[in-house]
């Protein structure tokens, strides 16, 4: 039941843009700063991932702390899956922006940090870009619905939507624990 | 031509009415004196030569020397403060600054042929600092030798650099008096680094170079104090990043191939 209910969830449309968006963000965020693009500082929107790689940017507030990541994080996902009150455009641009902070900011991650930050850093991107892609999902999703109501008078939302929610908040709280350890 | 001659009259009136202010302002009886203290003349040291000479070993340490003949023009014993600034390290925030920051970034031995080795002290932020006295109308020869930790300021993926400056700075140890016409002196400059780096404004001096090291001398204008700019950088290979990024596009181009393939086969 779990995995059909999975697989459902993997052929929903929405699911499929919501990854498509952020993982093409993410591509254009990596080789840019791999090619030494470093002129827009994407990644300090991510500032747990930043601490290792805000060389160079004056604009980073000097002081984060733990809270702080977990504040960002949060709010990052509020932003993408509250979004979709916008018909979704808010969540489609949260998603690519925050896509490209996270690619910008691994190259200086692999190269300049030891292995264990490395290890940290990258099972908190999966955890943080799963739970983005789902509630990327739901809030596009919940975007169509009210364009949808808009049309018809009539509110119609896909039960999928609440899958992708709740497996997003779980890979959330995943990614809030890593951020902690 | 009415109106010109009525203008005139007016201005004639206006001007006669003001002479007797004018007058009191010019002899002084209703104006205030303000009596300006003379500036008291600011001790200062005068320098015959300096020289000084800086190696960069690697990109995390470089050698420091400097050679200053100064003398105390007053007639009363001068205080005065020898200085070498580390170039700052970024600290990361917040977890690991207290790791990052070491207890000494760098070792000064400051020898004064006078009054012997003086006493030197580090600040946490890499201020070396040595408190020596000058007799009136006396010369001395200051030595100042040792080592410092450079660091790098920003990650470049293809590129290593080091950033920053070396401060030197021989400055009377009086409080700030005000604007004073500080006293200048050529300073010889002599400053080595790896052939590996390339520094930012290489074209403008003649290299030379000596066994892996490149050598640059220039003489610049020493205000009681001078900095020494770094900024020099060489290539790097990404190897880590490199893999991923490969890895990246190796994907993209099977996604794109694998979709053309079905498309086709439709």
């Amino acid at each position: 039941m779990v995995f059909s209910g999975l697989k459902e969830l993997f052929q929903f449309k929405w699911m499929k843009i919501s990854a498509a968006v952020l993982l093409g963000g993410l591509f254009i965020g990596y080789n840019l700063a791999f090619l030494d693009f470093t002129w827009i500082p994407f990644p300090i929107l991510v500032p747990y991932l930043a601490r290792e790689t805000s060389f160079g940017y004056s604009s980073i507030p000097p002081l984060f702390d733990e809270l702080d990541y977990v504040k960002y994080t949060f709010a990052e996902a509020v932003v993408v899956v509250g979004g979709g009150v916008l018909i979704g455009l808010v969540t489609v641009g949260a998603l690519f922006v925050l896509g490209l902070s996270i690619g910008s900011s691994l190259p200086a991650i692999l190269e300049y940090s030891g292995a264990s930050i490395i290890a940290q850093s990258v099972i908190f991107m999966i955890l943080f870009v799963c739970s983005l892609i789902f509630l990327g999902t739901s809030g596009l999703s919940f975007g169509a619905s009210i364009l949808h109501l808009a049309r018809n008078t009539a509110w119609k939302i896909d039960r999928r939507s609440y899958d992708s929610f709740l497996l997003g908040l779980l890979f959330l709280i995943l990614a809030v624990v890593v951020e902690l350890l | 031509m009415k109106n010109i001659i009525i203008l005139i009259v007016i201005l004639l009136i206006t001007s006669s009415a003001l002479m007797p202010q004018l007058n009191q302002y010019a002899s002084g009886q209703a104006v205030t004196k303000v009596v300006v203290a003379p500036p008291s003349s600011p001790v200062s040291l005068e320098f015959k030569q300096i020289a000084i000479e800086v190696k960069v070993v690697n990109a995390t340490y470089a050698d420091v020397m400097m050679v200053a003949e100064i003398v105390n023009p007053s007639n009363q014993t001068l205080k005065y403060i020898v200085e070498v600034n580390a170039p700052q390290p970024y600290i990361p925030y917040p977890f690991d600054a207290g790791k990052t920051i070491p207890q000494s970034r760098m070792e000064i031995k400051v020898v004064s042929e006078k009054i012997g080795e003086l006493k030197v002290t580090v600040d946490r932020w890499g201020a070396a600092r040595a408190t020596g006295i000058i007799e009136a109308n006396g010369e001395d020869l200051i030595n100042v030798e040792g080592w410092t930790r450079l660091a790098q300021t920003s990650r470049m993926i293809w590129r290593e650099s080091i950033e920053g400056s070396i401060g030197f700075s021989i400055r009377p140890e009086t409080e700030y008096v005000g604007p004073v016409s500080p006293e200048k002196t050529e300073v010889k400059v002599k400053f080595t680094y790896p052939v590996e780096y390339t520094k930012a404004d290489e074209a403008n001096y003649k290299v030379e170079y000596m066994g892996g090291f490149k050598v640059i001398e220039y003489a610049e204008e020493f205000y009681s104090g001078f900095r020494l700019p770094l900024d020099m950088y060489k290539p790097r290979i990404p190897v880590n990043s490199l893999v991923l990024f490969l890895a990246l596009w190796v994907v993209l181009i099977a996604i794109v191939v694998w979709t053309r393939t079905k498309k086709v086969e439709r």
